[in-house]
């Protein structure tokens, strides 16, 4: 199953059974829930919360700061054949 | 032998099928059996459970795809591309923004427009969908789904 951030960025296989948004979590897919950089996407780190937070919004730190949320909404890329 | 038809009349009736923007009946001769419309937009369903060539699956519903209305969503005008090779992919995208979370889904299913609508395709996803949640897109992006008549 392909996700990725419905922001954009990179996409990611998700195994079947596998909750999508806590596989983007671990991925380092987080940002700051209200501004965070364009740049910043899924499997990336997201290295500043310029509003809330100057150092790291989620790699790294033992527990998520306030105003960081792993990625969400997501966008999930469906493919299908049919005869 | 891998392939019966001459692929190049296979195109034709894939094309004529799937890419047409307008309604239009086909009408066999004596003994050929009845006529028969194909009324475009045509329509991708989602599914919970996929169905057979022989029998409609299980649509996903409000109910459990919170923010999917049964009936589908349109593929646009000419909903597939000019065939190459015996197969052809949409020409548009389709999607859905969950408002909930959303049972899996296994599969779709392409109907017509016509007033009671006629199933043509059906087939599993690549891969299951699941773990929709409340604010999250499904889609299927242009080119994602593809009609496979290379083995007729």
């Amino acid at each position: 199953m392909l996700i990725r951030c419905r922001t954009g960025g990179e996409i990611l296989d998700v195994a079947d059974g596998q909750d999508p948004h806590a596989a983007l979590d671990a991925n380092g897919c987080s940002h700051c829930a209200d501004s965070h950089p364009l740049d910043v996407h899924c499997g990336e780190t997201a290295n500043s919360c310029p509003r809330d937070h100057p150092g790291p919004c989620w790699n790294g730190e033992g527990e998520r700061p306030d105003g960081c949320a792993v990625c969400r909404p997501l966008l999930f890329i469906a493919n299908a054949r049919v005869i | 032998m891998a392939n019966m038809t001459d692929q190049t009349r296979a195109n034709a009736i894939i094309q004529a099928l799937f890419t047409s923007s307008t309604t239009f009946t086909i009408t066999p001769g004596t003994s050929g059996g009845s006529a028969f419309t194909m009324t475009p937009p045509l329509k991708i369903r989602l599914m919970t459970a996929q169905g057979t060539n022989t029998s409609n699956g299980t649509e996903s519903t409000s109910g459990n795809c919170p923010g999917y209305t049964a009936g589908g969503v349109s593929l646009g005008s000419s909903g597939f591309a000019a065939p190459s090779g015996g197969q052809q992919t949409n020409n548009n995208s389709a999607s859905w923004s969950a408002t909930g979370s959303w049972s899996t889904v296994t599969a779709i299913e392409i109907w017509d427009s016509a007033g009671t609508p006629l199933r043509w395709l059906q087939g599993a996803l690549t891969s299951n969908i699941t773990g929709v949640a409340n604010g999250d897109t499904v889609q299927f992006a242009v080119g994602s789904i593809t009609i496979n008549a290379s083995a007729w």
